[in-house]
Protein backbone atom coordinates (compact mmCIF):
# COMPACT_ATOMS: atom_id res chain seq x y z
CA UNK A 1 0.00 0.00 0.00
CA UNK A 2 1.51 3.39 -0.82
CA UNK A 3 2.00 6.05 1.73
CA UNK A 4 -1.08 7.97 1.80
CA UNK A 5 -1.21 11.97 2.87
CA UNK A 6 -2.41 11.74 6.51
CA UNK A 7 -0.19 11.25 9.19
CA UNK A 8 -0.22 11.10 13.13
CA UNK A 9 2.41 11.31 15.89
CA UNK A 10 1.76 10.38 19.56
CA UNK A 11 3.95 12.49 21.84
CA UNK A 12 4.69 12.90 25.14
CA UNK A 13 4.01 15.85 27.06
CA UNK A 14 6.37 14.54 30.06
CA UNK A 15 5.03 14.49 33.55
CA UNK A 16 5.98 18.21 34.59
CA UNK A 17 4.42 21.68 33.33
CA UNK A 18 7.09 23.16 31.34
CA UNK A 19 9.73 21.12 32.31
CA UNK A 20 9.92 17.65 30.55
CA UNK A 21 8.65 18.54 26.83
CA UNK A 22 11.17 17.85 24.32
CA UNK A 23 11.85 19.70 21.36
CA UNK A 24 11.29 17.34 18.98
CA UNK A 25 7.51 16.85 20.77
CA UNK A 26 6.47 20.50 21.00
CA UNK A 27 7.26 20.99 17.07
CA UNK A 28 4.88 18.23 16.07
CA UNK A 29 2.11 19.84 18.66
CA UNK A 30 3.14 23.41 16.57
CA UNK A 31 3.26 21.91 13.26
CA UNK A 32 0.22 19.59 13.30
CA UNK A 33 -3.52 20.27 11.59
CA UNK A 34 -4.82 18.96 14.34
CA UNK A 35 -4.08 18.30 17.91
CA UNK A 36 -6.05 15.74 20.38
CA UNK A 37 -4.67 15.69 24.10
CA UNK A 38 -5.12 13.57 27.29
CA UNK A 39 -3.34 14.72 30.31
CA UNK A 40 -3.09 14.15 33.76
CA UNK A 41 -3.55 17.76 35.41
CA UNK A 42 -6.25 20.51 34.33
CA UNK A 43 -3.61 23.32 34.52
CA UNK A 44 -1.25 21.54 32.13
CA UNK A 45 -4.35 21.10 30.01
CA UNK A 46 -4.39 24.63 30.32
CA UNK A 47 -0.52 25.30 29.25
CA UNK A 48 -1.56 22.68 26.24
CA UNK A 49 -4.36 25.14 25.28
CA UNK A 50 -2.22 28.09 25.17
CA UNK A 51 0.11 26.70 22.87
CA UNK A 52 -2.71 25.47 20.65
CA UNK A 53 -6.34 27.28 21.35
CA UNK A 54 -7.84 24.11 19.00
CA UNK A 55 -6.79 21.38 20.86
CA UNK A 56 -9.59 18.82 21.21
CA UNK A 57 -9.20 16.68 24.71
CA UNK A 58 -9.99 13.83 24.98
CA UNK A 59 -11.33 14.27 28.67
CA UNK A 60 -15.19 13.96 26.78
CA UNK A 61 -14.96 10.15 25.96
CA UNK A 62 -14.57 9.18 29.70
CA UNK A 63 -17.79 8.29 31.38
CA UNK A 64 -18.80 6.49 34.92
CA UNK A 65 -19.89 2.95 34.18
CA UNK A 66 -18.69 3.16 30.40
CA UNK A 67 -16.71 0.47 29.52
CA UNK A 68 -12.66 1.75 29.41
CA UNK A 69 -12.06 -0.64 25.93
CA UNK A 70 -14.78 1.53 24.74
CA UNK A 71 -13.75 5.06 25.47
CA UNK A 72 -10.31 3.87 24.18
CA UNK A 73 -11.84 2.48 20.70
CA UNK A 74 -13.80 6.39 20.42
CA UNK A 75 -10.35 8.06 21.30
CA UNK A 76 -8.22 6.08 18.56
CA UNK A 77 -10.96 6.66 16.10
CA UNK A 78 -11.17 10.22 16.58
CA UNK A 79 -7.64 10.99 16.35
CA UNK A 80 -7.82 8.43 12.68
CA UNK A 81 -10.73 10.00 11.60
CA UNK A 82 -8.81 13.19 10.94
CA UNK A 83 -5.92 11.47 9.16
CA UNK A 84 -7.74 9.06 6.88
CA UNK A 85 -8.94 12.81 5.93
CA UNK A 86 -5.20 13.65 5.00
CA UNK A 87 -4.54 15.80 8.12
CA UNK A 88 -1.62 15.53 9.98
CA UNK A 89 -2.46 14.50 13.28
CA UNK A 90 -1.09 15.00 16.65
CA UNK A 91 -2.14 12.91 19.84
CA UNK A 92 -0.67 14.40 23.16
CA UNK A 93 -0.47 12.55 26.15
CA UNK A 94 0.97 12.85 29.35
CA UNK A 95 4.35 11.48 30.46
CA UNK A 96 5.44 8.94 27.84
CA UNK A 97 2.84 7.93 25.12
CA UNK A 98 3.70 4.42 24.78
CA UNK A 99 4.25 3.60 28.39
CA UNK A 100 1.07 2.07 30.36
CA UNK A 101 -0.47 3.77 27.47
CA UNK A 102 -2.52 1.36 24.93
CA UNK A 103 -4.52 4.24 23.37
CA UNK A 104 -1.90 5.96 21.49
CA UNK A 105 -0.16 2.70 20.39
CA UNK A 106 -3.06 1.06 19.01
CA UNK A 107 -3.52 4.50 17.17
CA UNK A 108 -0.08 4.46 15.91
CA UNK A 109 -0.57 0.72 14.44
CA UNK A 110 -3.73 1.45 12.88
CA UNK A 111 -2.69 4.43 11.07
CA UNK A 112 0.02 1.99 9.72
CA UNK A 113 -1.81 -0.44 8.88
CA UNK A 114 -3.82 1.76 6.74
CA UNK A 115 -1.13 2.79 4.73
CA UNK A 116 -0.35 6.18 6.94
CA UNK A 117 2.76 7.47 8.66
CA UNK A 118 2.48 7.08 12.05
CA UNK A 119 5.58 7.66 14.68
CA UNK A 120 5.49 8.05 18.44
CA UNK A 121 7.90 10.37 20.28
CA UNK A 122 8.91 9.13 23.48
CA UNK A 123 7.97 12.11 26.81
CA UNK A 124 9.27 11.36 30.67
CA UNK A 125 7.23 8.96 32.52
CA UNK A 126 5.91 9.57 35.70
CA UNK A 127 8.24 5.89 35.74
CA UNK A 128 11.33 8.67 35.10
CA UNK A 129 10.29 10.54 37.66
CA UNK A 130 10.00 7.80 40.33
CA UNK A 131 13.47 6.63 39.79
CA UNK A 132 14.55 10.45 40.00
CA UNK A 133 12.45 10.85 43.57
CA UNK A 134 12.89 7.88 44.78
CA UNK A 135 16.40 7.62 44.24
CA UNK A 136 15.66 4.29 42.67
CA UNK A 137 18.28 3.21 40.08
CA UNK A 138 16.16 -0.27 38.16
CA UNK A 139 19.27 -1.81 37.78
CA UNK A 140 20.74 -1.90 41.51
CA UNK A 141 18.44 -4.75 42.73
CA UNK A 142 16.35 -5.39 39.20
CA UNK A 143 12.68 -3.89 38.87
CA UNK A 144 9.36 -5.59 37.73
CA UNK A 145 6.68 -3.97 36.40
CA UNK A 146 3.02 -4.52 36.52
CA UNK A 147 -0.26 -2.87 35.96
CA UNK A 148 -2.36 -3.67 39.84
CA UNK A 149 -5.11 -5.12 38.04
CA UNK A 150 -3.18 -7.63 35.63
CA UNK A 151 -0.92 -8.43 39.05
CA UNK A 152 -4.28 -9.95 40.43
CA UNK A 153 -5.67 -11.55 37.46
CA UNK A 154 -2.32 -13.51 36.10
CA UNK A 155 -0.37 -15.71 38.19
CA UNK A 156 3.13 -13.75 38.32
CA UNK A 157 6.36 -14.70 39.85
CA UNK A 158 7.13 -12.10 42.02
CA UNK A 159 10.97 -11.66 42.90
CA UNK A 160 11.13 -10.20 46.54
CA UNK A 161 14.32 -9.14 45.96
CA UNK A 162 13.88 -6.80 43.50
CA UNK A 163 11.65 -3.90 43.42
CA UNK A 164 7.87 -4.58 42.81
CA UNK A 165 6.26 -1.59 41.08
CA UNK A 166 2.14 -1.61 40.17
CA UNK A 167 0.42 0.79 38.52
CA UNK A 168 -2.94 1.63 38.64
CA UNK A 169 -3.44 0.91 42.09
CA UNK A 170 -6.16 3.29 42.13
CA UNK A 171 -8.35 0.52 40.62
CA UNK A 172 -6.78 -2.48 41.29
CA UNK A 173 -9.02 -5.38 41.08
CA UNK A 174 -11.45 -3.91 38.61
CA UNK A 175 -12.70 -6.57 36.21
CA UNK A 176 -15.64 -4.19 35.17
CA UNK A 177 -13.45 -1.84 33.25
CA UNK A 178 -15.87 0.69 33.68
CA UNK A 179 -15.12 2.79 37.07
CA UNK A 180 -12.42 5.02 38.31
CA UNK A 181 -11.60 4.08 41.69
CA UNK A 182 -11.65 0.23 43.90
CA UNK A 183 -12.22 0.10 47.28
CA UNK A 184 -10.65 -1.78 50.85
CA UNK A 185 -12.32 -5.05 50.06
CA UNK A 186 -10.18 -5.06 46.47
CA UNK A 187 -7.16 -3.87 47.92
CA UNK A 188 -7.38 -6.84 50.96
CA UNK A 189 -7.14 -9.09 48.20
CA UNK A 190 -3.83 -7.31 46.73
CA UNK A 191 -2.55 -6.81 50.34
CA UNK A 192 -3.59 -10.88 50.78
CA UNK A 193 -1.60 -12.05 47.77
CA UNK A 194 1.90 -9.74 48.00
CA UNK A 195 1.53 -11.06 51.59
CA UNK A 196 2.64 -14.61 50.26
CA UNK A 197 6.20 -12.61 49.47
CA UNK A 198 6.20 -9.98 51.89
CA UNK A 199 5.69 -9.41 55.76
CA UNK A 200 2.80 -7.51 56.40
CA UNK A 201 4.82 -4.87 58.14
CA UNK A 202 7.07 -4.26 55.06
CA UNK A 203 7.33 -0.64 53.66
CA UNK A 204 6.00 -0.03 50.89
CA UNK A 205 5.05 2.83 48.79
CA UNK A 206 2.66 5.41 47.76
CA UNK A 207 4.11 7.69 44.99
CA UNK A 208 3.09 10.35 42.71
CA UNK A 209 4.73 12.31 40.70
CA UNK A 210 4.64 16.07 40.61
CA UNK A 211 2.62 17.67 37.81
CA UNK A 212 3.29 21.19 38.50
CA UNK A 213 6.68 23.26 39.63
CA UNK A 214 4.65 24.61 42.58
CA UNK A 215 3.69 21.07 44.06
CA UNK A 216 5.68 18.05 45.15
CA UNK A 217 5.54 14.28 44.19
CA UNK A 218 3.86 12.57 47.12
CA UNK A 219 6.23 9.67 48.66
CA UNK A 220 3.96 8.40 51.15
CA UNK A 221 5.57 5.57 53.14
CA UNK A 222 3.12 2.76 55.13
CA UNK A 223 3.19 -0.83 55.48
CA UNK A 224 2.23 -2.62 53.22
CA UNK A 225 -1.04 -3.58 55.65
CA UNK A 226 -1.88 -0.21 55.44
CA UNK A 227 -2.56 -0.21 51.78
CA UNK A 228 -6.25 -1.35 52.17
CA UNK A 229 -7.16 1.97 53.80
CA UNK A 230 -4.31 4.22 51.95
CA UNK A 231 -5.59 7.33 49.75
CA UNK A 232 -5.10 5.39 46.69
CA UNK A 233 -5.92 7.77 43.65
CA UNK A 234 -5.62 7.82 39.83
CA UNK A 235 -1.87 8.85 39.75
CA UNK A 236 -1.06 6.57 42.29
CA UNK A 237 1.81 4.34 41.51
CA UNK A 238 2.52 1.42 44.77
CA UNK A 239 6.56 1.09 45.26
CA UNK A 240 7.45 -2.32 46.97
CA UNK A 241 11.52 -2.42 47.93
CA UNK A 242 12.93 -5.70 47.86
CA UNK A 243 12.29 -7.40 50.83
CA UNK A 244 14.89 -10.01 50.56
CA UNK A 245 18.58 -10.16 49.83
CA UNK A 246 19.55 -11.46 45.98
CA UNK A 247 20.27 -15.28 46.08
CA UNK A 248 23.47 -16.30 44.51
CA UNK A 249 22.90 -18.76 41.50
CA UNK A 250 25.62 -20.73 42.30
CA UNK A 251 25.37 -23.31 39.45
CA UNK A 252 25.15 -20.33 37.01
CA UNK A 253 28.09 -18.45 38.76
CA UNK A 254 30.24 -22.62 38.86
CA UNK A 255 29.43 -22.50 35.21
CA UNK A 256 30.78 -19.17 34.10
CA UNK A 257 34.01 -20.11 36.02
CA UNK A 258 34.88 -23.13 33.88
CA UNK A 259 34.43 -20.40 30.88
CA UNK A 260 36.63 -18.35 32.55
CA UNK A 261 39.43 -20.79 33.28
CA UNK A 262 39.17 -22.40 29.98
CA UNK A 263 39.54 -19.00 28.37
CA UNK A 264 42.29 -18.38 30.66
CA UNK A 265 43.85 -21.67 29.70
CA UNK A 266 43.71 -21.19 25.95
CA UNK A 267 45.60 -17.52 26.31
CA UNK A 268 48.36 -18.98 28.51
CA UNK A 269 51.64 -19.22 26.97
CA UNK A 270 51.85 -22.69 27.55
CA UNK A 271 48.43 -23.71 25.78
CA UNK A 272 49.68 -21.83 22.52
CA UNK A 273 52.48 -23.92 22.77
CA UNK A 274 50.65 -27.07 23.10
CA UNK A 275 48.11 -25.67 20.32
CA UNK A 276 50.21 -25.92 18.10
CA UNK A 277 51.22 -29.48 18.96
CA UNK A 278 48.35 -31.91 20.05
CA UNK A 279 46.93 -31.06 23.53
CA UNK A 280 44.04 -28.41 23.42
CA UNK A 281 41.19 -27.89 26.10
CA UNK A 282 37.91 -29.02 25.63
CA UNK A 283 34.86 -27.29 27.43
CA UNK A 284 33.18 -29.63 30.19
CA UNK A 285 30.51 -31.02 28.61
CA UNK A 286 28.48 -31.75 31.75
CA UNK A 287 28.70 -28.41 33.98
CA UNK B 1 -1.27 33.03 27.36
CA UNK B 2 -2.34 33.40 30.84
CA UNK B 3 0.56 35.09 32.35
CA UNK B 4 0.16 32.35 35.58
CA UNK B 5 0.20 29.57 33.05
CA UNK B 6 3.49 31.26 32.19
CA UNK B 7 4.61 31.66 34.99
CA UNK B 8 4.48 28.06 35.78
CA UNK B 9 6.26 27.37 32.58
CA UNK B 10 9.09 29.52 33.17
CA UNK B 11 9.30 28.22 36.82
CA UNK B 12 9.10 24.09 35.42
CA UNK B 13 11.76 25.11 32.47
CA UNK B 14 14.38 26.96 34.69
CA UNK B 15 15.71 25.07 37.95
CA UNK B 16 16.40 28.30 39.49
CA UNK B 17 12.59 29.17 40.18
CA UNK B 18 12.91 25.90 42.17
CA UNK B 19 15.36 27.56 44.26
CA UNK B 20 13.65 31.01 45.10
CA UNK B 21 13.66 31.66 48.79
CA UNK B 22 10.49 32.87 49.84
CA UNK B 23 10.93 36.23 49.61
CA UNK B 24 12.36 36.11 46.29
CA UNK B 25 9.32 33.96 45.16
CA UNK B 26 6.87 36.45 46.69
CA UNK B 27 8.52 38.74 44.35
CA UNK B 28 8.36 36.79 41.34
CA UNK B 29 4.79 36.09 41.83
CA UNK B 30 3.72 40.04 42.57
CA UNK B 31 5.82 41.19 39.00
CA UNK B 32 2.88 39.02 37.36
CA UNK B 33 0.48 40.55 35.66
CA UNK B 34 -2.20 39.09 36.66
CA UNK B 35 -5.37 39.19 38.90
CA UNK B 36 -4.58 39.53 42.45
CA UNK B 37 -7.04 36.41 43.15
CA UNK B 38 -4.79 34.36 40.73
CA UNK B 39 -1.26 35.64 42.21
CA UNK B 40 -2.85 34.81 46.07
CA UNK B 41 -3.36 31.13 44.76
CA UNK B 42 -0.03 31.22 42.99
CA UNK B 43 1.89 32.29 46.28
CA UNK B 44 0.00 29.52 48.36
CA UNK B 45 0.56 27.41 45.63
CA UNK B 46 -2.28 26.45 45.81
CA UNK B 47 -3.03 24.95 42.06
CA UNK B 48 -6.91 23.95 43.08
CA UNK B 49 -7.46 27.24 43.51
CA UNK B 50 -6.22 28.33 40.86
CA UNK B 51 -7.11 25.73 38.73
CA UNK B 52 -10.50 27.00 39.34
CA UNK B 53 -9.56 30.59 38.08
CA UNK B 54 -8.56 29.39 35.41
CA UNK B 55 -11.25 27.74 34.58
CA UNK B 56 -9.43 24.52 34.03
CA UNK B 57 -11.29 21.47 34.26
CA UNK B 58 -12.33 19.90 38.03
CA UNK B 59 -12.00 16.09 37.26
CA UNK B 60 -9.47 14.59 35.36
CA UNK B 61 -9.70 11.21 33.39
CA UNK B 62 -6.22 9.50 32.03
CA UNK B 63 -6.25 6.20 32.50
CA UNK B 64 -5.38 5.00 28.81
CA UNK B 65 -4.56 1.35 29.62
CA UNK B 66 -6.52 -1.91 30.35
CA UNK B 67 -5.14 -5.12 32.44
CA UNK B 68 -5.75 -7.48 29.68
CA UNK B 69 -4.34 -6.62 26.28
CA UNK B 70 -7.78 -7.23 24.73
CA UNK B 71 -8.58 -7.04 21.30
CA UNK B 72 -10.11 -3.50 20.39
CA UNK B 73 -10.72 -5.18 16.96
CA UNK B 74 -13.61 -6.94 18.86
CA UNK B 75 -16.90 -5.98 19.06
CA UNK B 76 -17.24 -4.15 22.72
CA UNK B 77 -19.49 -6.89 24.23
CA UNK B 78 -17.30 -9.55 23.58
CA UNK B 79 -13.81 -8.11 25.95
CA UNK B 80 -15.13 -10.87 28.76
CA UNK B 81 -15.34 -14.37 28.10
CA UNK B 82 -17.04 -16.29 31.55
CA UNK B 83 -14.25 -15.95 33.57
CA UNK B 84 -15.04 -12.43 34.07
CA UNK B 85 -11.12 -11.99 32.62
CA UNK B 86 -10.66 -9.60 29.60
CA UNK B 87 -9.74 -11.73 26.71
CA UNK B 88 -6.03 -11.20 25.62
CA UNK B 89 -4.49 -10.15 21.85
CA UNK B 90 -2.25 -12.71 20.36
CA UNK B 91 1.07 -13.08 22.61
CA UNK B 92 4.31 -11.75 21.06
CA UNK B 93 5.59 -15.50 21.61
CA UNK B 94 4.98 -18.70 19.98
CA UNK B 95 1.65 -20.50 21.32
CA UNK B 96 1.98 -23.67 22.69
Amino acid sequence: MGQQQGSLACVGLGMMLGAHLAPRSRSHIEQADVVFALVSDPLVELWLQQMRPDVRSLQPYYAEGKKRTQTYRQMIEAMLVEVRAGRTVCGVFYGHPGVFALVPHRAIAHARREGFDAVMEPGISAEDCLYADLGIDPGTYGCQHYEASQFMFYTRRIDPSAYLILWQIGIAGDRSLSTFATGADYRRLLVELLAQEYPLVHEVIAYEAATLPITTPRMEGMPLSGLIEADLRLQTTLVIPPARPMQCNQAMLDRLAQIDLEIAVRNSPLSVQHQQGEVHVERNPVS
Amino acid sequence: MSNAIRFLETMGSNAATGRLSAADYAAAVARIDAEETQQRALLARDHVALNGLLGGRTEMLFYVNTPSPDDHEANPDDDKDDDGVPDQEEPPYEKE
